[in-house]
């Protein structure tokens, strides 16, 4: 067991190294931040001047050296955009969007797990269609339209809930809702299919010949299988939401990463970009880390033989 | 009583009350601080959170509101565009070049600090010392800061510089010293002090930025005193929300309010407010290439007759827009009402074609911004086509578009909106031979345009800059679009909001009626 957290604790690290690599190299090679940042009518001598100053015109390699040795001790260095220290800028929006994330996770949960579960029980009658109707609008729908109807009923016509910005917790309620939605449907699907595998299993039946209720079963036997690739799926949709749910960030004024994260690209911050892809890289590779030891929870496999059984 | 008596009683009565009560009241007119406490919570909603609390590194609209709420400048740009004492009463050129100020007495800093000749020497030190500051580049001309005694202070420039006076009204805001060296860069920003009629309460990053009334703010100031007790700003980035959030009173006035959202905004019982700015949209042409067809004048006065650009602000616009002839446009130092627009002559813009030897018209190319709007471009193009310019349309994100100007690499034609202040001196930046992203070079503009950035004399400098008007409306840049408009939205209890022709919107002085 000791060994395989290990294994897993190793992996991750070396993610984040090949992460912290990708990202340099990419974001250097994609255009002069220096070009954006001052007015385009600043002569080229003060240009110039600004490159140096920023450290813009070392050699590649140099450049991450150092980057490397400033990341690893905390400095991302200074934000190009709001000139104070990049990891401070990131940090700062972090506990909103892990608000957001959090609702929006909870609100998919709550909605998927009853509709998966209902829907495998179901499967091929009518809840199950409806199930899976709604589940597929949830998919289809975009995003901004969901946002921008959700607004416009919730709070323009009913004045029920703000329409933007971070003040409470009903502030989080449309935002959770549209980036919640697409997640909803992709665990609700991955739920189903993966509870109806398990259900079909000769154990089960052996479950039931031996008298247990379905309630008994579904919790103590069939949930537990089919719950692995589905806790796969709620890891990624977490990673992908905490990443910015940038659409409903932006459009309900949200104060969160994924907002930043795209204004910052197009004012080409590099040290706010490289810090928010290092952070989100960890959250993720903490996410599954936790997830693996989910498994090792759930699988007894795993505990004794590692990942690869 | 006899009717006599009984007038010189009464008349004996009121004066004794007048002045019984008159010396209970302490005798003393009443003093400001003796009005009403503030009160009321304005909220504005602005179309981008700005980039920082320190004014130095501020160059985008959103961050200006800020700045011109919790700063003050030497000089400032009042509504109607004219350049009005600030921090400074008065000025002055002595010696050729040296410039004069004559501060204002009686201010302090929001940390009661005084202001004076040491704070302004600290301020344009500060300022160019500050290499990264985007602004800087606009203070070069000034050598060094003179501490003459309190109240006066001495710029000596090491070249005379015109445009000086704009600058000044809005890039560089005047610091406290004192509290600049407790705290530092960093805590400033964190944390600043201005001599404004607000003062700055908070700052939630991409959320809101909360100022107080300064109660104590000076007398004499164009943006009037504090009205409220508090203002919110609200970075609300999507037009959607903006609109929202005016709608169901989330903010009281917003800005960017698109053409065609007014009627919405009017049914919600909105009050809608247009306002003229000195921005300009041009689509620029390189006059500079002999290779392509727009380095022949003829041909760029072609594009100019072939563009109905009424019909456009009339169709796409909603007929927000005003006609310029030339890049010294309405409003701008040395503006020459006399040089008149273009008219639409697709007949004659065929005829010029063909004069320049392209009776059969060509092809080519125009680069737009992925941040514009494409249809105007596209209507551009469509014009175009009448008089057989085939135009195809290449979007790029900004950075890029910036960059491919800079370097130059962009495409003959390319959809531009330049300007942001009445002093034509950026112009030269495209406009004359030397301009570091100028594609067209005119000998004759390019003396008037420098000789005029190099006195300070503004009598003189308009008149330079009216016969630079003439050449460059009979020699075009490009083709001379529309005057951009800026709408505003306000909830019907604001008053007394007067749209300022600088970047960002003043909030001093708006009032919220009950």
């Amino acid at each position: 067991m000791l060994r395989y957290v290990l294994q897993r604790l190793l992996h991750g690290l070396m993610v984040l190294w090949g992460v912290s690599v990708i990202v340099f190299l990419l974001m250097h090679l994609s255009g002069d931040p220096a070009a954006v940042l001052l007015p385009l009518d600043t002569p080229p001598e003060e240009v110039a001047a600004f490159r140096r100053q920023m450290g813009l015109d070392r050699p590649l390699p140099v450049q991450y050296l150092f980057f490397l040795s400033r990341v690893v001790r905390g400095d991302f260095g200074y934000s190009y955009h709001y000139r104070t220290r990049a990891l401070e800028v990131v940090l700062e929006r972090l506990p909103a969007t892990l608000r957001l994330a959090g609702a929006a996770l909870g609100v998919s949960l709550t909605c998927a797990l009853p509709a998966g579960v209902i829907a495998a029980l179901h499967k091929d009658r009518a809840l199950d269609m409806l199930v899976r109707l709604l589940v597929l609008i949830g998919q289809a729908v975009p995003g901004f339209w969901l946002a921008l109807m959700l607004m416009m009923l919730f709070a323009v016509r009913l004045r029920w809930l703000p329409a933007s910005g971070d003040v409470g917790w009903r502030s989080l309620i449309l935002p959770a809702i549209t980036a919640g939605s697409f997640s909803m449907a992709s665990i609700a699907r991955l739920l189903r299919s993966g509870l109806l595998e398990v259900l079909g299993k000769e154990y089960i039946l052996t479950a039931r010949a031996k008298g247990l209720s379905s309630v008994q079963i579904l919790t103590r036997h069939a949930l537990k299988n089919a719950a692995i690739p589905t806790v796969t799926m709620i890891a990624i949709q977490a990673g992908w939401l905490l990443g910015g749910s940038v659409i409903a960030e932006v459009i309900f004024a949200y104060p969160g990463l994924g907002h930043l994260a795209v204004t910052s690209v197009s004012y080409r911050d590099l040290p706010v970009i490289q810090c928010f892809v290092a952070v989100m890289a960890a959250v993720v590779v903490a996410i599954n880390l936790l997830v693996d030891l989910v498994y090792a929870w759930l699988d007894p496999r795993v505990r004794l033989y590692g990942n690869g059984y | 009583m006899t009717a006599v008596n009984r007038i010189i009683s009464t008349v004996f009565v009121c004066a004794v009350t007048t002045i019984v009560l008159v010396a209970c009241s302490g005798g003393t007119p009443a003093t400001p601080t003796q009005q009403p406490p503030l009160t009321g919570t304005l909220t504005v909603g602005l179309s981008a959170d700005a980039e920082s609390m320190d004014p130095f590194y501020v160059n985008q609209a959103a961050g200006w509101s800020v700045v011109h709420a919790v700063f003050d400048h030497l000089i400032e740009r009042d509504f109607d565009s004219r350049l009005v004492p600030g921090l400074a009463e008065s000025w002055a050129v002595i010696e050729g070049q040296t410039l004069e100020f004559k501060l204002r007495r009686g201010v302090t800093f929001h940390n009661g600090e005084p202001f004076n000749a040491e704070a302004v020497k600290f301020s344009v030190e500060r300022m160019l010392a500050t290499e990264d500051a985007p602004n800087r580049s606009k203070f070069t001309a000034i050598d060094a800061v003179e501490v003459v005694d309190e109240y006066t202070v001495r710029f000596k420039l090491n070249r005379p510089d015109g445009t000086l006076f704009d600058s000044l009204t809005s890039r560089l805001a005047m610091l406290p010293p004192r509290y600049f060296a407790e705290v530092g860069a960093e805590g400033f920003a964190r944390s600043p002090v201005g001599t404004g009629p607000f003062r700055f309460v908070e700052w939630v990053p991409d959320s809101h930025i909360t100022l107080a009334a300064n109660e104590q703010y000076w007398e004499g100031s164009y943006k009037g005193k504090p009205q409220v007790a508090n203002v919110i700003f609200r970075p609300l980035p999507e037009i959607a929300t903006r609109l929202a959030e005016l709608q169901t009173g989330g903010i009281d006035l917003m800005q960017d309010l698109p053409a065609d959202q007014i009627a919405t905004a009017e049914a919600a019982g909105m009050v809608v407010l247009p306002a003229e700015t000195f921005q300009l949209a041009y689509i620029l042409t390189i006059a500079d290439d002999e290779s392509l067809p727009t380095s022949d004048v003829r041909v760029r006065q072609a594009l100019n007759y072939a563009v109905d650009v009424d019909a456009i602000v009339k169709h796409l616009l909603a007929g927000y827009g005003k006609r310029f002839a030339s890049p010294i446009g309405p409003g701008y130092l040395g503006y020459n009402p006399e040089v008149q627009p273009y008219p639409y002559d697709p007949d004659r813009a065929r005829a010029l074609l063909a004069e320049a030897g392209y009776p059969e018209g060509f092809e080519t190319v125009m680069d737009i911004t992925t941040a514009d709007r494409s249809d105007t471009a596209e209507a551009v193009a469509g014009q175009l086509a009448h008089i057989g310019v085939s135009v195809t349309i290449r979007a790029f994100e900004l950075g890029q578009f910036n960059q491919n100007w800079i370097e130059r690499k962009q495409s003959p034609l390319w959809q531009v909106r330049w300007g942001n202040t009445p002093d034509p001196q950026s112009i030269g930046m495209f406009a004359s031979c030397t301009g570091w992203i100028s594609r067209y070079c005119n000998e004759e503009v390019t003396a008037l345009l420098d000789a005029a950035q190099s006195t300070m004399d503004q009598e003189e400098r308009a008149s330079l800059y009216s016969r630079a008007s003439k050449l460059l409306h009979e020699d075009p840049v490009g083709i001379y679009l529309w005057t951009s408009t800026q709408i505003y939205g306000l909830n019907p209890r604001v008053r007394g909001f007067r749209p300022s022709p600088l970047l960002g919107i003043i909030v001093s002085g708006i009032a919220l009626a009950e």
